[in-house]
């Protein structure tokens, strides 16, 4: 994949997908629609205070180089059609770790996901409890919970900074769609529209995030092999109370304004899910690695590293979870 | 990761089809099939030239064929028809010789109404069975050169026509140039044949009347053989008597030639006399043209995760300043969100809400 020549007139170098072969193979090929992307483009580049001058702020980005279309590609980074062109804040989508009993929180910078009970009792009894989740749980023990935040202290967790840097723009996000690889995922659980996260105004933490349900209405995802299902977002109430004992930011990752929340799991395929002393299905050696001991953990584990990827309705904010499926191979 | 915001293709005003013709020119010099690639250990010579058992037609390539480097760029072959006064049943490889000109014909030309095979002819009528040409050579061009045709009027063949020890010789005669430049698109063509196409041959100045045919669509060149005969040229030019020499070092004419000895003598005597072979090729691209506007609203922020640090706009100080995003890939979707087509920009285009962009995307078949 080499760079495209940028020194004369600006080109469009295109190329169909491997999608887009087989689509025109099978006569099916229609192009309805397009979007826009700015996959190569560091934001960070963009100079704001450029000696020269606010002309010379992007000028490093514009200077960018291009790599050359290819056929096994996706848009990672879409460019947003927003009405409102005053938006100074964007929400983030960020992973909660402090709801405690119902967030789990990472550990060895992924998420584990038990296939099976012993599996999860191993590994609470190893990491300490909220370190995993069980595959396919609905209730009664932790949850990948999500919030969609502006994760800034300059605006501060209150209902009026909600109102305008989130719901007035137009950015409350009330959905997350879910993409995941259909190989080792069946669907993802999520949580139902009467979910609350909210404090009360003495600090405590007054959200329920209820019993989750399975979400199998699944569309097909831009890749081969992965699948997009929608959760639902709430709107949070998480805010900074007055003379309160906890401060808000003890439930919330976000420094700022929290706009919605939501808590996903996931159902993995049956077949992974055997237990210790059974035959292991193989997909645990040919996409992960089997018989492995990891600090703290009695016995050894298969693991299955794969990830979910999240984008939110409104605001658009994404994130790319990183999951480990594990199950416990031996107990010593 | 998807993508949030799409816009809808217009059918009427965002899609359109085009038809283009590019052309390439093929210069094939005489070197190339013949002297370059010469070994003398070799029993057959020119190693970029390759011979089959059958003994039919020869294959010429641009490299030594045994590489994989090597592509095939044409084949030649010689044959005479059935009623051909050449023709005789003591002849070397008769029946061969019979067989390729009556299967060239008839792939190339079809059958007339009594259902017999036709027979190649120098004008563009075949109903009338005058100008026939029963003895003749073909050139048959690989794909890889002619891509869909041949363009009308560019295809250029220069002979040597000396004797076989000085092929190339100097001098008035000596050297034919055979060139179709009287066929067109819309004339000096007849396209009622079944392999498409054809355009004459003409040895211009010496003859007037046409000593070959080039089929554009099949890619075949089609020469009498009479153009290395005194029909065609002064006779004391030396081919008459030395169109080839054998291995035994005797000297042949055409008409010797084309009896007495195997096809692949003779493509070896006009492989030696090749001298410049030149034409354009055509290539036929539809092309389907994508309008992708973004509209002065649209697009001027991304869900890039550098497009914000602790969730505040880079590109902005104040919400007042103007939002600017940087377009670099255009992504194609049909209705179910799949991925269908990518382009990418040659350099970022800045977008922001004082422009509006179109970019047009081509995707060529």
């Amino acid at each position: 994949m080499a760079f495209l020549d940028n020194s004369g007139d600006i080109i469009l170098d295109a190329v169909l997908t491997e999608t887009g072969r087989r689509r025109m193979a099978a006569g099916k090929f229609k192009i309805s629609k397009f979007a826009l992307s700015d996959d190569e483009i560091n934001y960070a580049l963009y100079n704001k205070n450029h000696p020269s001058g606010s002309t010379y702020a992007d000028l490093e980005i514009l200077q960018t180089p291009i790599l050359e279309a290819t056929t096994e590609v996706n848009l990672y980074t879409g460019l947003l059609s927003l009405s409102n062109l005053n938006i100074l804040y964007m929400p983030e989508l960020l992973q909660n770790e402090k709801l405690n009993g119902d967030a789990v929180k990472q550990k060895n910078n992924t998420i584990y996901v038990s296939v099976n009970s012993e599996t999860q009792a191993a590994i609470d009894t190893g990491f300490g409890s909220g370190y995993n989740v069980l595959a396919g749980q609905t209730g009664g023990g932790s949850a990948i919970v999500l919030e969609s935040c502006i994760n800034n202290a300059d605006v501060s967790m209150t209902s009026t900074n909600q109102d305008s840097y989130i719901v007035s723009t137009n950015m409350l996000d009330t959905s997350l769609s879910v993409t995941f690889n259909t190989n080792f995922i069946t669907y993802p659980l999520g949580i139902a529209s009467t979910a609350t996260f909210a404090n009360n105004t003495d600090g405590s933490w007054a959200g329920s995030i209820g019993t989750l349900s399975s979400i199998t209405s699944l569309s097909p995802s831009e890749r081969d092999d992965f699948s997009t299902a929608t959760a639902t977002m709430v709107k949070a109430g998480v805010y900074t109370q007055e003379g309160a004992t906890v401060d808000a930011t003890a439930y919330v990752k976000s420094s700022g304004i929290v706009g919605s929340m939501t808590a996903i799991n996931i159902a993995v395929d049956p077949a992974l899910t055997t237990t210790t002393g059974q035959t292991a299905d193989s997909r645990w050696s040919k996409f992960g690695s089997t018989g492995q001991s990891i600090t703290s953990l009695a016995g050894t584990y298969s693991t299955l590293p794969t990830s979910l990827e999240l984008m939110t309705d409104n605001s658009g904010a994404t994130l790319m979870l990183p999951i480990t499926l594990i199950k416990q191979d031996t107990t010593s | 990761m998807a993508v949030k915001n799409f816009e809808t293709l217009n059918t009427s005003t965002d899609i359109t089809t085009t038809r283009t013709l590019l052309h390439e020119a093929i210069p094939l010099t005489g070197t190339i099939v013949s002297g370059t690639y010469y070994e003398t250990r070799k029993p057959t010579g020119d190693t970029n030239i390759k011979n089959y058992s059958h003994g039919m037609f020869q294959s010429v390539y641009d490299y030594p064929y045994l590489s994989s480097s090597a592509n095939h760029i044409f084949d030649i072959s010689i044959g005479y028809a059935n009623s051909s006064g050449l023709s005789s049943s003591a002849n070397e490889q008769n029946g061969k010789k019979i067989n390729i000109y009556n299967m060239m014909a008839q792939s190339l030309l079809g059958y007339d109404v009594s259902g017999n095979i036709e027979t190649f002819e120098s004008d563009l009528d075949l109903s009338d069975n005058d100008n026939q040409m029963l003895e003749v050579c073909f050139i048959n061009f690989s794909r890889l050169l002619t891509k869909d045709q041949i363009k009308k009027g560019s295809f250029s063949l220069q002979l040597g026509t000396g004797s076989w020890a000085s092929p190339f010789a100097t001098g008035p005669g000596y050297g034919i140039t055979l060139t179709d430049l009287s066929a067109s698109d819309d004339s000096g063509i007849n396209p009622n044949v079944v392999a498409g196409e054809y355009g004459l041959l003409y040895n211009s100045p010496f003859t007037a009347s046409a000593v070959g045919a080039v089929f554009y669509q099949a890619g075949v060149a089609v020469i009498t053989a009479s153009v290395f005969s005194s029909a065609s040229l002064p006779s004391a030019y030396p081919v008459n008597k030395q169109f080839l020499k054998d291995q035994a070092s005797t000297l042949y004419g055409v008409t010797g030639a084309f009896k007495e000895l195997p096809i692949s003598s003779s493509c070896d005597a006009i492989r030696r006399r090749l001298y410049n072979l030149s034409f354009n090729n055509t290539t036929e691209l539809n092309s389907t043209v994508y309008f992708c506007r973004a509209a002065s609203t649209n697009f001027n922020y991304s869900a890039n995760p550098t497009y914000t640090t602790g969730s505040k706009l880079r590109v902005k100080s104040v919400a007042s300043d103007t939002p600017v995003s940087y377009i670099t890939t255009v992504g194609l979707y049909n209705s179910n969100n799949e991925l269908l087509a990518v382009a990418k920009l040659s350099e970022p285009l800045k977008k922001d809400p004082t422009n509006e962009i179109t970019l047009r995307v081509r995707l060529d078949y």
